[in-house]
């Protein structure tokens, strides 16, 4: 690179710069994981064991809606 | 049961459970998602939002507490034409934010404790945000941006 290039450049080292991203994080509008709401997504919880170290001797699937909708939802997946 | 409230200027009425918190009704029903959870339990300060004019945890009360309340979000401090509020300015020129997800309840924090404290000065900043916690910053920006905004708006930049 010339020295003239360079002398064309703007002079940001060291300059303060309004960063692009901060008036939608400002004002709400950034789109967070969280606030994406997509029709039909799964959701998924973790229910951790109550014992640190312990043998599992069965798994049973609860019945009921949540049951009813986790099949829904790994079929779709 | 119905629920009525008015958030940033809009009269929303509503069917909810009993059991609904104000920040999931702010966010779910009403649609306004810039108010965050962070934690769920009251610890961090992410879902502060202004009812009547004071700062609370969205995600300490239940939505059905607000009746009859006035809420601000995040999303009804700039003006409409996108001016931003002094709060939000400050934080953009001081750096008072990274990854931006404290912010809203940040600013919101911010805005009532300047309204409280004609006066404000950085150990009462310090004291007054110290539920809204933030994992990038430090803090040392928020404190300057909420100085800074304080000063602006005594100095008569209207709110």
């Amino acid at each position: 690179m010339s020295a003239t290039d360079l002398a064309a450049r703007p002079n940001v080292v060291g300059t303060r710069m309004l960063r692009k991203e901060d008036p939608e994080l400002l004002t709400g509008e950034a789109r967070f994981v969280a606030d994406l709401m997509v029709p039909g997504a799964c959701h998924m919880a973790v229910l951790r064991s109550p014992y640190a170290h312990a043998r599992i001797a069965s798994v049973r699937l609860l019945s009921g809606p949540v049951h009813a909708r986790r099949d829904r939802c790994l079929y779709r997946c | 049961m119905q629920v009525r409230m008015r958030v940033n200027g809009t009269e929303y009425v509503h069917e909810v459970e009993p059991r609904l918190l104000l920040v999931y009704y702010l966010r779910e029903v009403v649609g306004l998602t810039g108010t965050n959870v962070g934690c769920d339990t009251s610890s961090c300060g992410a879902c502060t939002v202004l009812l009547d004019g004071e700062s609370v945890k969205s995600c300490t009360m239940l939505a059905l507490q607000a009746d009859g309340a006035e809420i601000t979000t995040i999303e009804g401090l700039a003006s409409p034409d996108g001016t931003l509020h002094p709060v939000q300015e400050a934080f953009r020129q001081n750096h008072a934010l990274q990854c931006g997800y404290c912010t809203p309840g940040m600013v919101m924090a911010a805005v009532s404790l300047i309204r409280e404290h004609p006066d404000l000065d950085e150990a009462t900043v310090r004291e007054g945000l110290e539920g809204n916690l933030c994992r990038c910053t430090g803090y040392h920006n928020i404190v300057k941006a909420v100085l800074a905004a304080a000063s602006a708006m005594s100095a008569g930049v209207p709110a």
